[in-house]
């Protein structure tokens, strides 16, 4: 089965090889409109001082735009993201909408693609390595792997950012930017969302903690909608609420996020095999699963799980933890907060919820490069794929279009200045109703939906701020020279995380049981990569 | 085949018999077409097994790597336990799969009522099953909190409930089962359609002779399917490096307690894979596959040859 996926996939990048070598070669010759080799003559110009002044960059990406205008000769850029529910019956009509911003402002077309979530990684590296067009398109893809892979463009080749790209500098930190580099090469543009998270959130529906007599309206601190307690407090309530509901499950955590969202460490590289167990303080990577705090989260799992406050299957649960709720069987769970989180948790669960918080806020370092967007190392004309892009993060109407679709079909103005569905339009049978905002670029600047605070993205940009952020930031793990090593290391951590983690068996028994055969599996080498990458960027980055 | 190649033919009987056979030649075109697309086509493939792929460079300018792509295959003590896996549950399925098999197309060719297409059906039905759905049938049955066995069997019967996704003593027994009964409707179809094409002449002599069922059975329909078993069974020891991947990954929910009893190759490399999704070591599992497969199929046949010259395959 694998075999005949990975002949088949050769064989399909073999003959593909072959169509792209020869589009590649004659292509760009004989289809490059005129207004394109203006631009590239234009660009050595702009960015002939290394600080190129501003006004310089903004002409040179102007002229671009004039010349293609001009012209008539629209090239077409194709942006490619994912959502939950597949491509919409909206999308075409959403690209000819965009199209007319992008078509009048820079004399471009584009076209959206868009695939849902369990396909999108698999079909986007067919077409990445068939040398289909898709010239933006989501990180989600996998950023390191792409990276490594050689899949992405260079965003900063020949000042292409620099030039056709201010919208993007202004938007981001340098430290943002620099999430995104690889060995100092520039492979994405960070997207505007919730960069920190808020530690070991709990979420449960006030109905249920109405039935057990919980005072919650009295604990929230002063403009705030989460209550802020420890883990303590929560096994009390969690105890009432499995004597009100013995009929239902009392606590479920997602075990795909329990590392990440309930800990205060930084999982260099997004994965679990050597992490900055003091992320604020030391860049000393260490073992996670000897560290204080994965014991002591998991020793208290083990006590909720003696408690009952799981159900016996949970091991091999598959449902989403909110439609678990909405469907009745579950009280309580974990969530990660941020500002808006109770509108989201409700929404997500259909009834109202009260979000508790046991653990601090944090920010860790592979924050801005776990969905950055990027550019196709094949795409036919860089230039307009990067003022899209620039569009895309600095034009409020296209990104709104991008994010809730068209006025007045999708959605209409409400008084108040939100945004909602029209007459007889909803959630199930609207024609771009994404949920996937967070993905889309910069949707600090297109239109609130209803529910949501209208200062909602002035909220979270402080929240971004404020949070404690780890030292790691702006370093990026290669494990490509690894592969091994982490391969091994995946396959032994699989079979012990949900058992030890949903606290199924003896954490004392079972953690050092783990850790030896992890390190049988290369651990201890693992992590000394990972200090070694790391100390030689703190030494670069620091002269 | 064998008996073929013993006679000599003229040039002239030879170029006849050619000219003779060019439809059949030409019925069999879109398969071959198919099987020189699928399985010729991205042979060259094999290449990324020895690259550092990268897309800039294209397959053929991408950097040797040697053999490091095959590396993580051997490089822990999980090597032993997906080989042993891999190999054991086939030689499992190859036997008892085999037994039921020719069992159950003897039987269902000795049925002569207007049922036996019921029968047949029925037995089919499962194979026709994707592996999750399958998955979700087995997890009916073994779920702790609602599973049949445990809330419909054992607490009745006042006996403790078992964890079945967490002990994984069972699980051998479970996924032989499974299997079995998912793919005997569809491995019995060969058995049966030879047999049917059996002369009945024979039957017919035997029975004036005096001879039983079980007589006919064990002196005429076993013999005469011996070359068809055995065909199948090289072919089958052939994928003996592969396994059903949705049959150990989806059956069992993928629940980490039961790996050291279903991890296989297939598996191994998924999940080490799913996050890093590197091409040249997938394709490095395919080779490594593929060489051992040919290997066994060779070894297996010259076996066979020993024994028995006119059943081997080449």
């Amino acid at each position: 089965m694998k075999k005949k996926l990975a002949l088949l996939l050769a064989g399909i990048m073999t003959l593909s090889l072959l169509t792209a070598c020869g589009g590649g070669s004659s292509a760009p010759a004989a289809e490059a409109p005129a207004a394109e080799a203006e631009a590239e003559a234009e660009a050595p110009a702009a960015e002939g001082g290394e600080e190129a002044a501003a006004p310089a960059a903004s002409d040179a990406a102007a002229e671009a735009a004039a010349a293609r205008i001009e012209s008539g000769d629209f090239p077409t850029v194709v942006i490619a993201y994912m959502n939950f529910a597949g491509q919409p019956a909206g999308m075409q009509r959403i690209s000819e909408k965009m199209s007319e911003i992008t078509r009048e402002k820079l004399g471009i077309n584009v076209e959206l693609m868009i695939m849902d979530s369990a396909s999108y990684r698999q079909n986007m590296n067919l077409m990445l390595a068939s040398g289909e067009q898709v010239d933006l398109f989501s990180g989600l893809v996998g950023f390191m792997p792409s990276v490594n892979k050689g899949y992405l463009y260079d965003l900063e080749e020949d000042g292409l950012l620099q030039t056709y790209g201010q919208g993007l500098i202004d938007a981001f930190t340098e430290t943002e930017l620099n999430g995104c580099r690889v060995n100092g090469t520039l492979y994405g543009i960070p997207v505007k969302k919730d960069d920190a998270a808020g530690l070991f959130g709990i979420s449960i529906p006030q109905e249920y903690l109405d039935a057990i007599g919980y005072d919650y309206a009295s604990k929230y601190e002063e403009g705030s909608d989460i209550i802020y307690t420890d883990l303590d407090e929560i096994e009390v309530i969690l105890g009432q609420l499995k004597e009100q509901y013995p009929d239902k499950t009392t606590f479920y955590i997602d075990p795909t996020s329990i590392v990440s969202q309930c800990l205060e460490v930084d999982r260099i590289g997004g994965d679990v095999f050597g992490v900055l167990a003091d992320p604020a303080n030391s860049l000393e990577i260490s073992n996670l699963f000897e560290s204080q705090p994965y014991l002591d989260l998991v020793h208290r799992m083990y006590k909720w799980n003696q408690m009952g406050f799981f159900s016996k299957d949970a091991i091999t649960e598959t449902q989403a933890t909110t439609v678990q709720v909405k469907a009745g069987s579950l009280c309580a769970y974990k969530t990660a907060t941020k500002p808006g989180i109770k509108q989201q948790e409700s929404n997500l669960c259909g009834m109202p919820v009260i979000i508790f918080q046991c653990g601090p806020d944090f920010k860790s370092s592979s924050t801005y490069n776990s969905m950055p967007w990027c550019m196709n190392q094949n795409t036919e004309d860089p230039i307009a794929a990067m003022q899209v892009l620039n569009e895309m993060y600095t034009n409020p109407d296209l990104a709104t279009l991008l994010c809730w679709g068209e006025e007045g079909v999708e959605w209409v103005e409400t008084e108040d200045g939100h945004i909602t569905f029209p007459e007889g339009v909803d959630a199930q049978n609207s024609e771009y109703y994404n949920n996937v905002n967070w993905e889309l670029g910069n949707q600090f600047i297109a239109r609130i939906w209803e529910g949501d605070d209208l200062t909602i993205w002035e909220r979270m940009q402080e929240f971004n701020d404020n949070a404690p952020a780890s030292k790691a930031m702006g370093f990026t793990w290669d494990n490509s020279e690894y592969s091994t090593e982490y391969t091994a290391l995946a396959n032994v951590y699989d079979e012990y995380q949900k058992q030890i983690e949903l606290g199924f068996v003896d954490p004392d028994v079972a953690i050092p049981e783990m850790v030896e055969r992890l390190n049988a599996a290369g651990l201890q080498e693992y992590m000394q990569a990972k200090q070694d990458a790391i100390d030689a960027w703190a030494a670069a980055t620091q002269q | 085949m064998a008996a073929n190649k013993k006679e000599k033919l003229s040039p002239a009987k030879r170029k006849a018999l050619m000219r003779r056979s060019i439809p059949i030649y030409i019925m069999a075109l879109p398969g071959l077409l198919y099987l020189f697309i699928n399985n010729y086509m991205p042979m060259p493939g094999i290449i990324l097994a020895f690259k550092n792929y990268n897309a800039k460079k294209g397959i053929y300018g991408s950097p040797w790597a040697g053999t490091k792509n095959f590396k993580y295959l051997f490089s822990t003590q999980d090597a032993f336990v997906i080989t042993r896996n891999t190999i054991c549950y086939n030689v499992a399925f190859i036997i008892i799969n085999l037994i039921f098999a020719v069992g159950v197309a003897i039987i269902l060719s000795e049925i002569t009522s207007k049922a036996k297409k019921f029968y047949q059906s029925t037995i089919l039905l499962p194979y026709l099953l994707s592996a999750v759905i399958v998955s979700y049938l087995v997890y009916a049955f073994l779920s702790s909190e609602n599973g049949f066995i445990n809330n419909s069997i054992l607490i009745p019967l006042g006996k403790e409930p078992i964890s079945w996704y967490q002990d994984k003593r069972p699980w051998p027994f479970i996924l032989v089962f499974v299997n079995l009964w998912k793919g005997i409707g569809y491995n019995c179809i060969i058995y049966l359609s030879t047999i049917l094409g059996f002369d009945r002449s024979y039957y017919e002599a035997a029975a004036i002779d005096g001879a039983t069922k079980w007589q006919q059975i064990s002196k005429i329909t076993l013999p005469l399917l011996r070359p068809t078993i055995i065909m199948l069974t090289l072919m089958a020891v052939g994928r003996i490096f592969y396994s059903d991947f949705g049959l150990f990954y989806q059956v069992p929910q993928n629940s980490g307690a039961l790996y050291s009893v279903t991890n296989t190759i297939d598996t191994y490399v998924y999940r080490g894979l799913l996050e890093l999704g590197d091409i040249t070591m997938s394709a490095a599992a395919g080779v490594y596959q593929s060489l051992v497969g040919f290997v066994l199929v060779l070894a297996a046949n010259l076996t066979v040859r020993k024994l028995d010259p006119d059943s081997a395959l080449f």
